[in-house]
């Protein structure tokens, strides 16, 4: 009696399958591209984003700054880059509260397949606790978590971001998106590009992010 | 009702060209397993194929006006509409009753599908009925609609045998006494030959045998219609006699 | 009428536990109220003075029953640490406006996404399908305050149509003001509940029933009623489910349009430690979302009779 059938599929057909959907490209490509800018901030930056230069405040985007400029005369591109990495410390609290909805969620479809007929005659047939855990019931899980995840991951980097504008978050100097939204709303009026385009970086991994779980989960056709 | 090559197709094809006829007043069982195409081919000639099928061959002929019943009445059934308003909407729209005269008719229709304690069912929403109960709602439905002919798809599949029998009186008389034809779906052999004149037998989309119900039953060539004999025992009396 | 009781006990623990939750948060988290008012100048002794005053140095257990005897007995939620205000006045006078951005918000929240779900749930699968359902997908990642500075850019600025700031006292207010608030809660909202609405319309749309009326030749409007009277149920349920969830928004949107509603209060309240305007503020608003719960529910049965009758 066959109860793999929903299991681990060969990994070929699924890469060719994954390659062919256009929102888990998509996502994933522009995952990549934040990450691996986030990461590489401290090389790549063209300034450093602590530096003022208070003669130069609030320029607008040019060959010079490519995001312009900010009240303290801080380039916006380096700012942006290095607040992509993020304040540990926030994430970390956050992931700790939403960990119990994502439990929840995950016991519930865990029960559900349990209840399922296949479980038991996989019991029946004497296989062992372990064997069953891994075997079946994790390869059935497995898909909804990691969808779940990102959605999981976008709200919460949503929410750091709301509670760096509303000043209840990361503390100055550190670079973050939210305050640096917050602080530059002065300027939505008369010069656009501050607030704006940290913003746009924020929307930007949400949207990679967004993408690559709807992706996911068309490719493990779970909507 | 005259069907003729009756194709239904979605992405696959799924009626092959099945052909039926019923003639005034007749009682034709339409059997097979499930899958077989049954309910797809009433669906086709009311107009009702689910979405992504369509009819892609053949014709269909209704002469006069057809009504459906289906298997399982709780669905089928407006859930947050009292039962004696989803007749009386019906009698409204066929014949033009003022709100008050359709729910009287509604009334008249429960008698004449037998239902007991008319006036407080009607109130009754469709959870709080009996599956009987509701199947004779769903029949009480489209006699409202004045047919000369009544597909049945399954409608006692759901129910208690003793409920079944109940419901296929009713049928019985019910075409007795208005003349109705009748098309009356199932997998289940013996009810179909309590109930009909003819018997068609339908396998994957396509017609594998028919004839008079007495003459399928005693002499059946095919070796499908054979295996759906074999899977009825007792074999019950035919249609017109009483006793199995 | 049993159901209004049993509905009203199981709203009181959630009350009491938002409550508790508050209070103890408050107090767990650095920052001393006293200090904050004193200054950064103040001396040890004079903030310990203060704190004495205020009754900050009593035992945790005992602030709390304090407050909460105040709470029941005359209604009294507390004084504000740094006004001395009365917190429950405090509250009022800022509680209308935050409701009524509240009403507005669910408004447009309904005309957004029930069209845009209902939309995609009768073209399935098709293009129009595929086009609504980019929405919640981008839509999700966009934080609602971000959106609120977009419209604030193009209406506000750009347009010159509706103002982008506080409430005027011009013809129309105070909701022209609201507007671009309310516009922004409701795309912040929208992306989930067009979602989850859109699958609920599938799964009525497709309903058994559905057979049954069209077989009876009913008119297309018709059918139409019973199958919008029966995606009413999921619509409403939904709405109730998500209220706490639109109350936070409209919090957040008051700072990007420099509303002076509650919201604004709980920052500042919060960046103070002025715990009794924050605890009232949590009581309020936890009222609020449990009050529109029941409300909804009670809709919903008055709709469905199966949960009547359950």
């Amino acid at each position: 009696m066959s109860t793999t059938t929903a299991a681990v599929r060969p990994s070929v057909r699924w890469l060719r399958r994954a390659r062919r959907t256009p929102a888990l490209v998509a996502g994933t490509a522009i995952l990549v591209v934040v990450g691996v800018v986030a990461v590489l901030a401290p090389v790549i930056a063209p300034y450093d984003p602590a530096s003022q230069d208070l003669g130069n405040g609030l320029a607008p985007p040019s060959a010079a700054h490519w995001f312009g400029t900010d009240q303290l005369g801080r380039d916006i591109l380096s700012r942006v880059m290095a607040a992509g990495a993020g304040e540990r410390g926030i994430y970390l609290a956050y992931a700790l509260v939403g960990w119990i909805t994502y439990a929840r969620v995950i016991r519930a479809r865990t029960r559900t397949l349990c209840r399922e007929g296949w479980v038991q005659a996989a019991r029946g047939g004497g296989l062992s606790h372990g064997r069953v855990l891994f075997g079946h019931l994790l390869p059935n899980v497995a898909p909804l978590a990691v969808v779940l995840l990102m959605t999981e991951i976008l709200l919460i980097m949503v929410a750091v971001v709301t509670l760096g504008y509303l000043g209840l978050g990361v503390q100055p100097p550190t670079p973050d998106w939210g305050t640096m939204i917050s602080d530059g709303q002065l300027f939505l009026t008369t010069r656009w590009w501050v607030p704006t385009l940290p913003g746009l970086a924020v929307v930007l991994t949400g949207v990679g992010l967004s993408l690559t779980g709807d992706g996911l989960a068309d490719v493990w056709r779970l909507r | 009702m005259r069907i003729e090559g009756l194709r239904v197709a979605g992405e696959t094809e799924l009626l092959h060209g099945v052909s039926l006829a019923v003639g005034a007043g007749e009682a034709v069982g339409l059997v097979g397993e499930s899958g077989s195409g049954k309910s797809l081919t009433l669906r086709a000639v009311m107009g009702l194929l689910p979405r992504g099928l369509r009819v892609t061959g053949g014709t269909v002929e209704v002469d006069g006006r057809a009504a459906m019943i289906f298997q399982d009445p709780l669905t089928f059934l407006d859930p947050l509409v009292r039962v004696g308003d989803q007749v009386a909407e019906v009698c409204r729209v066929v014949a033009g009753l003022s709100r008050r005269a359709s729910r009287v008719r509604a009334l008249e229709l429960f008698a004449d599908v037998r239902l007991d304690d008319r006036a407080v069912l009607a109130r009754r929403y469709p959870h709080q009925l009996s599956g009987g109960q509701r199947q004779r709602v769903l029949l009480a439905l489209a006699l409202a609609q004045e047919p000369d002919l009544l597909l049945c798809d399954e409608p006692t599949t759901a129910l208690d045998v003793t409920v079944q029998r109940e419901v296929l009186d009713l049928l019985a008389s019910l075409r007795a006494e208005r003349g109705l034809s009748l098309v009356f779906v199932s997998h289940d052999l013996a009810v179909v030959a309590q109930l009909c004149d003819r018997v068609v037998v339908l396998r994957d989309g396509e017609v594998v045998e028919a004839g008079a119900t007495r003459d399928v039953v005693a002499r059946p060539h095919h070796p499908y219609t054979r295996r759906l004999l074999d899977a009825v025992l007792p074999l019950p009396a035919l249609a017109g006699g009483r006793d199995g | 009428m049993r159901w209004v009781g049993r509905s009203l006990l199981s709203v009181v623990p959630v009350v009491v536990g938002v409550v508790l939750c508050v209070f103890f948060l408050l107090r767990i988290v650095p920052g001393d109220p006293a200090a904050m008012i004193l200054g950064e100048r103040a001396t040890t002794a004079s903030i310990e003075a203060l704190r004495h005053r205020l009754g900050l140095d009593l035992p945790l257990a005992q602030q709390l029953s304090d407050w909460l005897v105040g709470v029941f007995t005359r209604g009294d939620v507390g004084t504000s640490l740094v006004t001395s205000q009365p917190v429950l006045g405090l509250v009022g006078s800022r509680a209308g406006l935050t409701a009524l951005l509240v009403l507005l918000s669910v408004v447009f929240t309904v005309l957004i996404v029930v069209p845009l779900a209902l939309l995609a749930a009768t073209h399935k699968d098709g293009v129009l399908d595929h086009l609504v359902r980019i929405v919640p997908t981008v839509g999700m990642a966009m934080p609602a305050f971000w959106v609120g500075l977009i419209l604030i850019l193009l209406f506000g600025v750009q347009l010159r149509w509706l103002p982008v700031g506080g409430v005027g006292t011009g013809p129309g207010e105070p909701l022209r003001s609201l507007v671009l608030p309310a516009l922004t809660v409701a795309l912040g909202m929208a992306p989930p509940l067009v979602r989850a609405l859109r699958e609920q319309l599938v799964e009525v749309l497709d309903a058994d029933f559905v057979v049954t009326l069209r077989a009876a030749r009913l008119p297309s409007w018709r059918v139409q009623a019973h199958v919008l009277r029966n995606a009413a149920v999921p619509t409403v349920s939904l709405l109730g489910l998500n209220i706490a969830y639109l109350i936070g928004g409209t919090l957040v949107v008051e700072k990007v349009f420099a509303l002076n509603g509650l919201g604004a209060l709980l920052f500042s309240s919060i960046s103070s430690r002025d715990f009794p305007v924050v605890q009232g503020i949590a009581l309020v608003l936890a009222l609020a979302v449990v009050g529109v719960s029941l409300l909804t529910d009670g809709l919903v049965a008055l709709l469905d009779p199966r949960v009547r009758t359950a």
